[in-house]
């Protein structure tokens, strides 16, 4: 068989295709009429949501921080997370715009490129606000138990009067505990990827945490770039 | 333009290139729910992206790049919160199981070429898959967004490739075709 054959061949089934084939006319009416609903944007939905958190977020920790501006033991705690959460709030708005600029009907190699990237962007995001949010679990917690409902946790974890003294030790112990705990976590989603693949969330969760999500994006839009430069095999990745 | 008429112009040229969809859904997914799931996407793409269709590209143009565009990124969608929608119970929009069995008689080259053409990189699909349609090399690189003259050295390489495979399987011991 040549494949110049086939392509005859093929064009002779599109005929037949064309007249076997059916659409259903009300589905796509209903789904034109149903927009909204059909075309929930999941990735940018929840995007825009986490957008949405951080800003709030963002908000309430510059309001602490100026109400807190004398005291270090939750000063510094804040700043901190704010800072983080700047971070967070950057990317998900890197995120947002990307998503707004993508247009489906363009050409097939930049589309791909410019998914390539937000694809990257997302586990790097994701891995990081892992990290960031076991190491700075104490800082979080200090900040959210002031800022909520009024309460001191150095006192309640020194258990002693002079809590000003021992705050730093109490935070540094936690964040140092809490990177242990990041490091544990990345080395077991690195060494018992299985394990934890029962739900496709949490499997692609640990994907992106432990790097393999990050080099598969990678590899896929080196992929891209080399078709567009025109000098691979077409192997199929 | 009103409304209406909008919904009734995507819907005639819909119809008139209902095959693309068959043919992208086919050439990145062979699992029939997931063919569906793929299809509903292309579509819901389309419509999102119809007003700004620009009728100086040829529609079948435009619907290839964004059926190719969703097609490629479904492939690589790990899992569904990867995906953009979210597929909702409904009466198919294609009638794949029909026009599957239309083609049972297409013979054994034609789905030896689809299983073929499965196993090359996502790309190289798109390009094989417009090249059998029909397309010039100008119109490939124009859908792919490519140059012309890659457009061309990526045909030849690739009907190469999909040529070697096809002999290694005439010639292997016990294969019927």
């Amino acid at each position: 068989m040549n494949i110049e054959d086939m392509k005859a061949a093929w064009a002779e089934h599109d005929r037949k295709l064309d007249s076997m084939l059916q659409l259903n006319l009300a589905t796509l009416r209903d789904m034109r009429v149903n927009t909204a609903r059909w075309s929930l944007r999941r990735l940018a939905s929840g995007v825009v949501i986490e957008l949405a958190i951080t800003v709030l977020a963002l908000l309430l920790l510059g309001n602490f921080i100026s109400l807190h501006l004398d005291e270090p033991r939750f000063f510094v705690p804040a700043l901190v997370v704010h800072l983080s959460a700047i971070a967070l709030a950057g990317s998900c708005a890197l995120q947002v715009a990307m998503i707004g600029s993508l247009d489906y009907a363009g050409p097939v190699v930049s589309v791909q490129k410019e998914l390539g990237k937000l694809r990257i962007l997302r586990v790097r995001t994701t891995k990081w606000t892992f990290i960031l949010a076991c190491v700075l679990w104490a800082p979080i917690l200090v900040v959210v138990a002031r800022g909520a409902i009024g309460v001191d946790l150095y006192m309640i974890a020194s258990a002693v009067n002079r809590a000003d003294a021992n705050f730093y030790d109490w935070l540094v112990a936690n964040v140092l505990f809490g990177a242990a705990v990041a490091i544990a976590l990345l080395w077991i989603s690195r060494r018992f990827p299985a394990r934890f693949a029962s739900s496709p969330i949490v499997k692609s969760f640990m994907d992106d945490i432990a790097g393999r999500s990050l080099t598969a994006a990678v590899e896929s839009l080196e992929s891209i770039t080399t078709f567009e430069r025109g000098t691979d095999d077409g192997s199929s990745k | 333009m009103t409304e209406t008429n909008d919904e009734a112009g995507f819907l005639r040229l819909l119809e008139e290139h209902k095959g693309i969809l068959y043919k992208a859904a086919n050439a990145y997914c062979r699992n029939p729910e997931d063919r569906l799931d793929l299809v509903q996407e292309m579509v819901i793409q389309l419509w999102k992206s119809y007003p700004r269709y620009d009728d100086r590209l040829r529609f079948s143009t435009w619907m290839y790049r964004v059926a190719m565009n969703v097609a490629i990124s479904f492939l690589r969608s790990t899992t569904r919160r990867d995906r953009d929608t979210v597929s909702i119970d409904h009466p198919d929009i294609i009638d794949f199981a029909a026009a599957d069995r239309s083609m049972s008689g297409a013979g054994d080259d034609y789905f030896v070429l689809q299983q073929l053409i499965g196993q090359l990189d996502a790309m190289s699909r798109a390009l094989i898959v417009l090249y059998l349609d029909g397309h010039s090399q100008n119109e490939i690189a124009e859908i792919l967004g490519i140059s012309p003259t890659n457009a061309g050295t990526r045909i030849a390489r690739v009907k190469q490739k999909l040529q070697r495979s096809f002999d290694e399987r005439a010639n292997r011991p016990g294969e019927t075709r």
